[in-house]
């Protein structure tokens, strides 16, 4: 297996954003394994390039504002020439990071996201009710995608 | 006919803010105005929380600045058991709290303000981004996120995890420094030192250039408030209050943090959300005062450690008194990394710095405790007011944002005044308006990176409330 890296990413205090850092919470009490590094952040910083540049394989996990709520999707990252960048600081984006990682250290790993879509960002912690009826599902197109070749 | 201009957000600080450039019948801006969005249902959302959970609670407002509000909240947590907490414990929060100063003003410096230095306040804003540096200046991309991986190391060696640590706790740490981690800390340090001394050598080559900005980014006379050590010197976690003038005299000295009210007093606008603080024997807008690592540096004496002190007599030249120039936050951001790195390296030898004693324990001993620290952009007091059983009643927070409210609003509309001409927008002077709020690295503590997905809109609209001129990027 690929060294990985899993990013999940959202704030805690704020409903279902929390969706990607709640998993990868979860999934770095399950795997213990050396090969993966797993990362639970409030949001996608700078310096995350440098991690990216040092693995083969990358999965970030993310909420995803929409109205269906509950609706997964996994899907590859493609680098493309001109991958639009963030302007705002607060909104690194996964394609940023990986244009980053590519540009400053001459490497991306291949990279997909994985994301449920949700509703209730507002001020509280825990998942709504719809979003936690989903979360295990979310979990394992997670792992899916972890072990997928 | 009156026009206005709406920037909307602001682009890369952390937040949320919209700008409104109000222009006169000549096409000349009269007035600006910073709106911020601010989150104010923090404090109602904690009602009800034990005091002991704030540290960890309030360290999830923000993903840049968590460690300030762990800090702030733990002295208020201090208060509230009414100990004194290990002079080791007090050490270990100091070098989080470097880390913290350090990997934000990196973030602050490298990746949001480089692009305006290397590239150019009017260059091509589709190139005027990180990434432009990357592309043209990828060793000094390189540094910055050595610098900034090296500060949030720091945080997640001593706390287990680098954004939301909750190490500190109520009378103290809730564990001991090993060697292990002592070690690892110290051997990081020269890299990270050799990076700001180059950084700082770079800034001080490159800033003549900007000769129209500095004169006209928030450059005008104010109050400095800050923290300083017992000799005077830059202080970041702990100390007694100070306020200069820009003349760098002293208007007032050792006050303590927990009586703010007696001399910060808050007003309010009906155009923003945020709140403007001022110096209360001086009134409103009189009062106003400027906090952060321009005021730290206007405040003090020296710095306290041998490099930075160099750096701080060079520093002081820049003007007569006070340093009134806001597009200088940048340089006195650089040599706090510098100061922080050093001051780190101090305490990492001290001999008590291995000590298992870092926590003193104790009951709900007070029902009202404040805690104030300086946070990357100035300084933070967290108030509370708890039950007999420790629960909260009520919390105020005022954030360095908010404190730094009148003069970011002053420094805008003193910016559009001398580079806003006429009513179509350009891009040139836009970037200007933004930039001198970015000076000030204001945190506007992005509540979710999911609502945070916003394009940048300017509107210009007539006194009829008509959109004249518009555009979205």
């Amino acid at each position: 297996m690929p060294r990985m890296i899993v990013i999940g990413y959202g704030n805690p205090l704020r409903g279902d954003d929390a969706i990607g850092w709640l998993a990868a919470q979860k999934l770095s009490e399950k795997f213990q394994d050396p090969q993966i590094t797993i990362i639970a952040s409030h949001q996608l910083t700078p310096e995350m390039s440098l991690s990216l540049s040092e693995h083969e394989k990358a999965l970030f996990l993310d909420s995803k504002a929409g109205a269906r709520v509950g609706r997964i999707q996994a899907r590859s990252i493609h680098l493309k020439k001109d991958t639009p960048v963030g302007t705002f600081s607060h909104e690194v984006s996964p394609e940023g990071l990986l244009a980053q990682s590519k540009l400053l250290y001459g490497k991306a790993p291949k990279a997909f996201i994985c994301t449920m879509e949700c509703e209730d960002f507002e001020l509280k912690e825990g998942l709504s009710a719809k979003a936690e009826d989903n979360f295990q599902r979310y979990l394992k197109a997670a792992e899916e995608v972890i072990f997928q070749k | 006919m009156t026009k206005e201009i709406v920037i909307d957000p602001v682009t890369r600080i952390e937040g949320h803010a919209k700008i409104t450039v109000f222009l006169n019948d000549s096409g000349e801006a009269s007035e600006a105005q910073l709106h911020v969005t601010q989150l104010r249902g923090f404090e109602k959302f904690v009602e009800g929380r034990p005091f002991h959970e704030m540290p960890a609670l309030t360290a999830r407002i923000c993903g840049i600045c968590p460690v300030s509000h762990l800090m702030a909240a733990a002295k208020a947590g201090d208060s509230i058991l009414a100990v004194k907490i290990p002079p080791t414990a007090k050490k270990l929060r100091r070098i989080m709290n470097m880390g913290q100063h350090i990997q934000s003003h990196a973030l602050n410096f490298f990746h949001l303000s480089s692009p305006d230095l290397l590239l150019g306040f009017d260059s091509d804003p589709a190139k005027r981004n990180i990434f432009g540096v990357l592309k043209d200046h990828p060793e000094l991309a390189r540094d910055g996120i050595r610098l900034r991986a090296f500060g949030q190391k720091v945080i997640e060696f001593l706390g287990g995890k680098r954004i939301h640590p909750s190490w500190a706790v109520p009378g103290g740490v809730s564990s001991p420094l090993t060697i292990e981690v002592r070690d690892k800390i110290l051997a990081l340090l020269p890299e990270a030192k050799s990076i700001a001394l180059k950084t700082i050598g770079w800034y001080k080559q490159a800033f003549g250039k900007y000769t129209a900005e500095i004169q006209s980014f928030a450059n005008f006379p104010s109050l400095f408030l800050g923290m300083v050590t017992p000799q005077g010197g830059l202080e970041q976690y702990d100390g007694l209050i100070r306020i200069t003038d820009e003349n760098r005299k002293i208007v007032a000295d050792k006050l303590e943090h927990s009586n703010y009210q007696s001399f910060i007093g808050e007003a309010a606008e009906t155009w923003s959300f945020l709140k403007f603080p001022y110096y209360k024997p001086m009134g409103y807008p009189d009062g106003n005062y400027r906090v952060g690592p321009l005021a730290r540096l206007n405040i003090i004496d020296k710095c306290g450690t041998p490099e930075a002190d160099k750096e701080f007599l060079e520093f002081k030249q820049l003007d007569k008194g006070a340093v009134k120039s806001s597009f200088h936050y940048h340089y006195a951001r650089l040599i706090e990394i510098l100061f922080s790195i050093e001051k780190m390296e101090q305490l990492l030898h001290d001999k008590d710095i291995l000590s298992t004693h870092v926590r003193a324990t104790g009951g709900v001993n007070a029902f009202e405790g404040i805690g104030a620290s300086e946070a990357p952009r100035g300084i933070l007091f967290h108030h509370y007011k708890v039950d007999e059983n420790g629960l909260m009643k009520w919390c105020n927070l005022i954030i360095a944002t908010g404190h730094n409210n009148l003069s970011m609003n002053k420094g805008i509309t003193q910016v559009a005044k001398h580079f806003v001409k006429g009513a179509k927008i350009q891009e040139g002077m836009l970037n200007r308006v933004e930039a001198v709020v970015r000076a000030f690295d204001p945190c506007l503590s992005c509540s979710t990176h999911s609502l945070g997905k916003m394009p940048l809109q300017i509107q210009l609209i007539d006194p009829e409330g008509k959109v004249a001129d518009q555009t979205v990027r």
